[in-house]
């Protein structure tokens, strides 16, 4: 039979591009044994039109067995990344860093087609709306009436 | 949000003796289709040219739809074109109310 470990918090990264300020907000059940938010902090990666990583330094008493993040505010952002750096309460030396899912998104870029009708590289033949003329003579019955 | 593409350049093989305008309309941001792009298409002096257009600057084009126009004053013939893309994996509209949240989370046993 296993328990949920209680988990100390110190430091989340974004790895982020957002069009203004934002705000990223951490709750925990601790200390009132109900999700509230423990921690709530804007940041702003306008300045630059890449994404750039953002270290959100916490208090240090943010604890808790359950983590919950929310990042929400007046602009839009890419979330390219999120991690935790946490650590079991009561085990000395044992921060690491605890990747949080996000949907990815691909470093490259895939090539999509105009919706261009093809033109083609060759030539085709077209004949000319001509009536043809025949190469050989031929006999015809002139109408000629007889002489009586 | 989901279905959120960057566009990052377009490249076209055209002909175009009187140069043209081509104009790339997408919905984002705001929601609605609006043109984003306004490119220069230089008058070709050959059959047909290739030339590559960047749609990252300022930044990033970005929308869920895309629509694209030309106009001329002259004939454009239009032969080929693509379009580089990715999608976005986690996008945030908080212009739209839109917000990222996770379920509430537990790191370990």
């Amino acid at each position: 039979m296993g328990f949920e470990s209680l988990w100390l918090y110190r430091e989340i990264e974004l790895l982020v591009d957002t069009s203004g300020p934002m705000t990223l907000t951490l709750l925990t059940e601790l200390p009132w044994q109900k999700m509230q938010l423990r921690y709530s902090v804007p940041f702003d990666t306008a300045s630059s039109t890449e994404r750039v990583p953002v270290k959100i330094r916490l208090p240090g008493d943010v604890k808790g067995k359950l983590t919950q993040l929310r990042i929400d505010g007046p602009n839009q952002a890419r979330l390219y990344g999120v991690r935790v750096f946490a650590k079991p309460l009561g085990i000395e030396s044992a921060w690491r860093w605890y990747v949080i899912p996000v949907v990815e998104t691909p470093e490259g870029y895939a090539a999509a087609p105009l919706p261009i009708l093809p033109t083609p590289e060759g030539w085709s033949a077209m004949k000319l709306p001509l009536i043809e003329t025949p190469l050989e003579a031929s006999w015809l019955d002139l109408p000629v009436d007889a002489i009586e | 949000m989901e279905g959120v593409n960057q566009f990052k350049d377009l490249t076209l093989t055209y002909y175009a003796p009187s140069g043209a305008t081509f104009e790339i309309s997408t919905d984002l941001p705001g929601g609605s289709l609006g043109v984003r792009r306004t490119i220069a298409l230089l008058a070709t002096v050959g059959e047909r040219e290739t030339d590559t257009f960047p749609l990252d600057n300022p930044s990033l084009l970005e929308g869920r739809l895309i629509k694209y126009k030309v106009t001329s004053a002259g004939p454009v013939i239009l032969y080929e074109g693509f379009i580089r893309f990715r999608r976005v994996g986690t996008y945030i509209d908080g212009a739209a109310g839109d917000k990222w949240e996770t379920q509430p989370l537990s790191l370990g046993a």
